[in-house]
């Protein structure tokens, strides 16, 4: 059994300094990315999260060319610039020339990511700004990027994250009944005072700041997931918005261990380590492990639903009531 | 109706937090460095190979290299175990001026948590940086393609361990002074050998811009596929002017490099075939990362000897100076 020992040693190299704040890192990120991701999948707006990862190249790059530097305040304040621009224009092709909402994000957001592609090329020959690599970073070393907060060495990133997280939960308990209400019925929430427009406007801040608060530590695929997928899982097992964002945020923590846990395990598991390969992306590995997640709820509610064919097909409709 | 299926999943994820955590708990102190040990990490593998020329013979220090051999450092991708290792760093070797593409950000805040971090480059007097044309004002990484440029590297490093371990500084200082005469005794055999390559096929070319210092030092223009970094993207008209040079000066071949993709110096060479000239592949290069250890071009000088060999031989010079002298440690 050289594997099972191979693996144990793998994990046996963990170091609360470097693997404890990963997960808890990852952890942080899964509650605050639960609550946009929650209300964006309600809304079906899920594909904005991708649209945001994708649009904010141009602001970033932008930002690089002005400054000629590779500042967080710059990038950040590119990247919020951009998304702007992406929610903006999307919105301005939906309700001007009635484009879907779909197609509408669809447009805005490859335009800007050509537009990005553009600005990298002119900046790029002989300077690293691939947007994959530097200017996004990587959960593996966000734990080595340390600031001193109560006489403790606590990683930036958590500190970043877990305020965004407590901004994110804030928001939407002040504005919770309009968000609510517009989420599932529009005209109903317009009658009843709330402003749907206004409540777009907030969910897409809301998912926009969290894309760039996490992407500047946490990398790009880590965020795109941690939006969507735990919430779509959540979505099949629950038909409250509560419940489902904190069963999205527990379906991210579980997602944030396996993922690390497998990305250690994986290599010398598959004799992957005698060729060099020590780990794989532990930001890839999550990805993975919020797809298993995802496909262990779909199938859960497919046995579920087989014994109950009718209370099934109709909660399959209906994307959720509140 | 989902109330069971909450249930489940819910104790499922408790589940596998509690096992997470337990196994985070049980490998607290399994770092196998000895208590008293010094850590000295290097990057790319010619700063590892650097630290261990330098640190040779100085007990109490453990050197861990982080990128493997063969692996391309623009492109390196920090790994759980890259960052385990940075976490127990005293001392950080890094090349510097963006060689380690993905690492850039992460020195400068290990240097603020109290983690020595000591950049090749930054020995090297700025005047003697090359910069390439419409590269920004971004200077060439490669600096240990000059051996005038690495052995200043080596007594920086070594002067640097110096104030880290006062104790072996005649040491360090002692490696350093070997090395830069080891590195004199290699520059004349090269420089020796190119001059052996007939006037006009004194041009290398290569898959990304990695030997522009090497060209310098040694009298042999140099012209890139790709650009510095090995993320640069290949542009047809550069491609068509490289082409043309080529053919005109009736240069006999190009060169691979060990941890660059050869497609782009692939589409030279059948370019070169489709107007009928004579060009072939002359061999594989070690750029960005020696070799294996234990091969020939597994150190430094091995590296810079191999590589001189292959481009003397493949561009019609008389490599047969460039056979191994019995230094090797």
């Amino acid at each position: 059994m050289s594997r099972a020992h191979a693996a144990i040693d793998a994990l046996r190299a963990w170091t609360p300094e470097v693997d404890g704040w990963i997960i808890a890192i990852g952890a942080l990120a899964a509650v605050a990315c639960a609550v946009p991701g929650t209300l964006l999948v309600a809304r079906r707006q899920s594909m904005a999260a991708d649209g945001i990862a994708h649009a904010v190249l141009p602001g970033i790059a932008g930002a690089f060319l002005l400054s000629g530097t590779r500042d967080l305040a710059w990038m950040a304040g590119g990247a919020a610039v951009a998304a702007v621009a992406m929610s903006a224009g999307s919105a301005f092709l939906e309700r001007r020339l009635r484009v879907e909402r779909d197609a509408a994000l669809g447009i805005a957001y490859t335009a800007l990511f050509a537009l990005g592609l553009a600005l990298v090329v002119r900046a790029a020959d002989g300077v690293d700004i691939d947007p994959s690599c530097v200017l996004f970073g990587a959960i593996e070393f966000a734990p080595l990027d340390r600031v001193t907060a109560g006489g403790r060495a606590v990683p930036r990133a958590a500190l970043v994250i877990a305020a965004t997280a407590g901004a994110n939960v804030a928001v939407a308990a002040l504005a919770w009944r309009p968000i609510l209400a517009s989420s599932f019925d529009r005209g109903f929430a317009r009658a009843a005072g709330a402003r749907p427009a206004a409540c777009d406007a907030i969910v897409g801040a809301m998912a926009t700041a969290t894309c760039v608060a996490c992407f500047e530590s946490l990398g790009s695929v880590i965020v795109v997931a941690m939006l969507v997928v735990p919430a779509c899982a959540a979505r099949l097992a629950c038909a409250r918005l509560v419940p489902m964002a904190a069963l999205a945020a527990a379906f991210g923590c579980g997602a944030t261990v396996l993922g690390h846990v497998a990305a250690c395990v994986a290599a010398p598991v598959a004799g992957l380590d005698a060729s060099g390969v020590r780990e794989l992306s532990t930001a890839g590995c999550v990805a993975a492990a919020l797809g298993a997640c995802f496909a262990g709820a779909a199938g859960a509610r497919a046995v579920m639903s087989r014994n109950r064919p009718v209370d099934g097909a109709h909660a399959a409709s209906l994307p959720c009531a509140p | 109706m989902s109330s069971a299926i909450e249930r489940i999943l819910a104790t499922v994820l408790l589940g596998a937090i509690a096992c997470a955590s337990g196994a985070c708990g049980r490998a607290d102190g399994s770092a196998d460095a000895g208590p008293g040990d010094r850590v000295v990490v290097a990057t790319s593998t010619p700063c590892a190979d650097l630290a261990r020329t330098v640190c040779a013979g100085v007990p109490g220090l453990r050197i861990e290299g982080l990128m493997p051999a063969g692996v391309d450092p623009h492109l390196w991708r920090p790994t759980a175990g890259g960052a385990r290792i940075l976490a127990r760093a005293d001392v950080v070797v890094a090349n510097g001026l963006r060689l380690e593409g993905r690492m850039a950000d992460v020195l400068p805040k290990l240097a603020r948590s109290g983690c020595t971090v000591f950049e090749a480059s930054s020995a090297i007097p700025m005047d003697r940086w090359r910069t390439a044309e419409d590269a920004h004002g971004q200077a060439d990484p490669h600096v240990w393609m000059d051996p005038a440029l690495w052995a200043l590297a080596a007594e920086g490093l070594a002067s640097c361990m110096a104030r880290e371990d006062p104790g072996h500084a005649d040491r360090y200082a002692a490696n350093a002074a070997a090395f830069g005469l080891r590195c004199g005794r290699v520059a004349e055999r090269v420089r020796a050998a190119i001059a052996t390559i007939p006037p006009g096929r004194r041009l290398l070319v290569t898959a990304h811009d990695a030997f522009g210092y090497f060209g310098a030092a040694f009298g042999i223009e140099v012209r890139g596929v790709q650009g510095l970094s090995t993320e640069s993207e290949t542009g047809l008209a550069n491609l068509r002017a490289l082409l043309d040079e080529v053919v005109a000066r009736g240069v006999p071949a190009v060169f691979v490099e060990t941890s660059v993709p050869d497609r782009a110096v692939a589409a030279l060479v059948e370019g070169a075939r489709a107007r009928g000239a004579r060009l072939e592949t002359g061999g594989t290069l070690h750029s960005d990362a020696l070799g294996v250890p234990g091969t020939p071009a597994g150190d430094w000088e091995g590296m810079m000897l191999e590589n001189a060999r292959t481009i003397v031989g493949a561009l019609g010079g008389d490599a047969s100076g460039l056979d191994r002298e019995g230094t090797a440690p």
